[in-house]
């Protein structure tokens, strides 16, 4: 049977390298640095915990990456049930899908605005799209994780994940329009 | 058979290379003979493209919080077979009995010494007696603090918690502080890394594996944190909750503001963290 220390070493040489990786997609969920960290250490502690479960030779970030998500809904859920909070079903029941096109498709002159627009202003763009949908942009666009994968993360089927991501862009293009706007880079 | 509006719905899985092949070759065969809609997926995927570029911001964790994950890890204990199910046939068994005998003659006599020091900490902490405080009543200073060493175990028979040497995580123990309570003692350790930056480690008595170390959080203003931490009583049926405040002196607080009502859970022990307004 493998030892307890064998194994502590085992997981830190198999799960930490990924730290940096899901801090970055943390802090995007959390939208605070503080949050982000509590967030990360809770995911690493349960992955610590599950390790046994963990196959090796098997994608060890997203192994990772479907505890972290796991860990942010439970945490994102708590701060929404908090007074003032807005449950994100909510929300995705109120938007129209992709048949009733909310959002215009993105234009040149988009791709131009995107270029003016500074770093920070493109993540604070994203932390406005709503947690259900930010998330699998995240994992999408920025993760580039398969929509298989990102389906078994968030245990939804995968034409969710694609009706989800596609809602998601759209609404980040419309956050980043809105962005540009307030930079006075848009005129309606 | 594909048409123009059809576009915006598959625009997005194709750019993934994630559409369905079917759909995909309708797809392309309808790029073929439409102008219109090889320019929209052109400048979708110019903008697909920018905006995963932009999106894709290294950010570094701080050095702190690897720290923090470290010395969870060699904090935490999974779980695992209790050394006694593993069966004492292993050839290790006689190195551990070996072992233990040592231990018990070096640390009797230690617990011994330390027991005689006076401790002025303690004796407050017991004069204060902190039981069943009313939610929202004045929170005394009803710790004590412990003379112990990283490895030993706490002096609870009901735990048989030892505390764990986080030193290979970069971190040193400086503390450790009990609050008692009728039937529940929770256990804070406070560490410091190279920097200065203060950890405290909850353990709990009963569920080891499930105590977590907590960064103490460097604000301005007096209390820095507070635990909220619900105890089932199994002894009482009731849940009772703990609040446990971390002072910016170092101090640790605590209140018992329960019984909140009957319960048939077992011994649970969790750890939540309520930022101060």
């Amino acid at each position: 049977m493998e030892q307890e220390e064998e194994r502590r070493q085992r997981f830190e040489r198999e799960a930490l390298p990924h730290l940096n990786a899901l801090f970055g997609t943390a802090l995007r969920l959390t939208r605070n640095r503080s949050d982000a960290e509590d967030l990360l250490q809770e995911t690493y502690l349960r992955a610590f915990r599950f390790f046994d479960r963990y196959q090796p030779g098997t994608h060890c970030k997203a192994w990772l990456y479907r505890i972290l998500i796991n860990a942010g809904m439970n945490f994102l859920g708590k701060k929404s049930r908090q007074p003032g909070g807005v449950q994100f079903e909510d929300v995705e029941a109120v938007l129209p899908g992709p048949e009733a096109t909310p959002v215009q498709a993105p234009t040149r002159g988009d791709i131009a605005l995107l270029a003016d627009l500074l770093d920070d202003e493109v993540q604070a763009a994203l932390a406005a799209v709503p947690e259900t949908f930010r998330i699998v942009v995240i994992l999408a666009l920025v993760e580039e994780f398969s929509y298989k994968e990102i389906a078994g993360m968030l245990d939804i089927p995968i034409g969710t994940v694609m009706s989800r991501l596609y809602r998601g862009r759209r609404l980040l293009q419309e956050s980043l329009r809105e962005t540009a706007r307030e930079r006075g880079l848009l005129r309606d | 058979m594909f048409e123009c509006g059809d576009l915006d719905a598959v625009a997005s899985a194709h750019l993934d290379g994630e559409l369905d092949p079917a759909r995909e070759s309708e797809l392309v065969f309808h790029l073929t003979g439409c102008a219109i809609c090889r320019e929209r997926l052109e400048v979708e995927r110019a903008y697909d493209a920018a905006l995963r570029l932009r999106l894709r911001r290294t950010e570094v964790a701080p050095a702190s919080l690897h720290a923090a994950v470290r010395g969870a890890i060699v904090a935490a204990r999974p779980p695992s077979v209790a050394w006694y199910a593993r069966g004492l046939a292993s050839s290790w068994a006689p190195r551990f009995a070996m072992a233990a005998v040592l231990a018990v003659l070096l640390i009797v006599p230690a617990v011994r010494l330390l027991q005689r020091i006076p401790d002025v900490a303690q004796a407050a902490g017991d004069r204060h007696g902190c039981h069943h405080l009313t939610a929202g009543g004045v929170v005394p200073p009803c710790c004590k603090e412990l003379s112990v060493l990283a490895g030993m175990s706490l002096d609870d028979p009901s735990a048989g918690v030892v505390v764990p040497d986080l030193t290979s995580a970069g971190l040193r123990l400086v503390r450790a502080t009990r609050c008692n309570f009728h039937q529940a003692d929770a256990n804070l350790l406070a560490y410091h890394d190279v920097a200065g930056n203060s950890f405290s480690l909850v353990l709990s008595p009963y569920e080891p594996a499930s105590s977590r170390l907590i960064r103490w959080r460097r604000e301005d203003g007096v209390p820095v944190a507070r635990y909220v931490v619900p105890v089932d009583v199994p002894a009482h049926g009731v849940r009772e909750r703990l609040d446990v405040t971390l002072w910016r002196s170092g101090k640790i607080a605590c209140a018992w503001t329960g019984p909140e009502g009957n319960t048939a859970h077992p011994i649970a022990w969790r750890v939540l963290r309520q930022s101060l307004r």
